[in-house]
């Protein structure tokens, strides 16, 4: 055996889980190996520090909630689940709750088309109206207006004639 | 959902009565600290609870139970992959760069057998939190619980060759980590 297989084999044999044949060739490489035989000692001693370690009690209480949470948690739920179950099982109130939830959402789809078709009829003459006599009593004020000042002084008024020297 | 009988619950009760004890102390073995523990074993429980009618009470319970806890564990770790523990020996630094030593309270008089016990059991613990959750499993069954290669490979789904190469790179890390309390006559 080699060093390399013998101290991969030092776990098991120290765990009394290596069978007979390789467990031999061990003991042999044991007896001449010092670096595998502290290696073994080693091993041994982390084991025996592990299984010295105290048992761990729980603190107390632990079981008692252990016992009764999920009790607990699930009525709550129950509860609820059974409520909405008994609701349910009557025709009338079943056929009441999806009414109800069809008007809540259908109402608000359909209000706002109908909203919006409307101010698509009177949308545009009113809002001529209203820009006509805002701009007609502070003509500055007036973004469009202003644009027009500002973006393009030259151009002519709707109706006038071309100067010829526009023309050019 | 669930409404259970009154057998039913009593059975659960003795589930819980079974099994408490040792599923937190793998728990609290696995990760390191009593409040992560408790929640593990909780969480465990409550899966037991809603799964109740499903439990075959022929099968293994222990086995779904040990791997609950590790899959739960992992879960955690995944979520605060930060987590880390602070040395308490460890200098703080303040914001201008200054060395502090940190003050921790006395925790009192105690005889002196249990201080080194706990001081033990604190670097072992630290130890096992070293290895990755899959070594810590292992080794945990077999050292500290004292579960033999099959029992483990049935408690892990593992087979036994998995066993034995997981437990003996578990026990040569903590080998290298716990050097300070290895034996030192046959040093050399």
């Amino acid at each position: 055996m080699t060093h390399l297989a013998a101290s991969q084999r030092l776990s098991a044999y120290l765990d009394g889980e290596l069978a007979d044949p390789e467990r031999q060739v061990l003991d042999a490489h044991l007896r001449g190996c010092t670096v595998c035989r502290r290696d073994l000692a080693e091993l041994a001693r982390v084991k025996s520090l592990l299984s010295a370690l105290p048992e761990v009690e729980p603190p107390p209480g632990l079981l008692a909630d252990l016992r009764e949470a999920p009790a607990r948690l699930t009525s709550v739920l129950d509860s609820v689940m059974a409520w909405l179950r008994s609701a349910f099982r009557r025709p009338a109130v079943a056929a009441a709750a999806v009414m109800l939830a069809l008007l809540l959402i259908v109402l608000p789809i359909a209000k706002g088309r109908l909203d919006r078709l409307q101010a698509a009829n009177v949308g545009v003459d009113v809002y001529v109206h209203e820009q006509a006599l805002f701009s007609a009593a502070d003509p500055f004020a007036d973004p469009a207006y202003l644009g027009l000042l500002i973006s393009d002084a030259n151009i002519a008024l709707v109706g006038q004639r071309r100067s010829p020297e526009e023309d050019r | 959902m669930l409404r259970y009988q009154r057998h039913e619950i009593e059975a659960y009760e003795a589930l819980v009565e079974r099994y408490g004890r040792r599923i937190y102390a793998l728990a609290y073995r696995m990760a390191g600290n009593d409040a992560d523990a408790k929640d593990l074993t909780q969480e465990a429980f409550v899966r037991v609870y809603r799964n109740l009618r499903r439990i075959d009470p022929a099968a293994n319970l222990e086995s779904w139970l040990y791997r609950i806890v590790t899959n739960l564990y992992i879960d955690l770790l995944r979520r605060r992959p930060k987590a880390r523990i602070e040395s308490l020996d460890a200098p703080l630094l303040t914001t201008k760069g200054e060395e502090v030593v940190r003050e921790v309270p006395d925790p009192g008089p105690k005889p002196e057998e249990l201080i080194v016990d706990a001081q033990l059991d604190a670097d072992i613990q630290r130890a096992l939190l070293a290895l990755s959750p899959d070594l810590r499993m292992v080794v945990v069954l077999s050292d500290v619980e004292g579960r033999s290669y099959e029992e483990i490979a049935e408690l892990a789904r593992i087979p036994i060759g998995t066993v034995k190469s997981r437990l003996h790179r578990a026990r040569r890390v903590l080998q290298a980590r716990l050097a300070h309390l290895m034996p030192r006559g046959d040093r050399g």
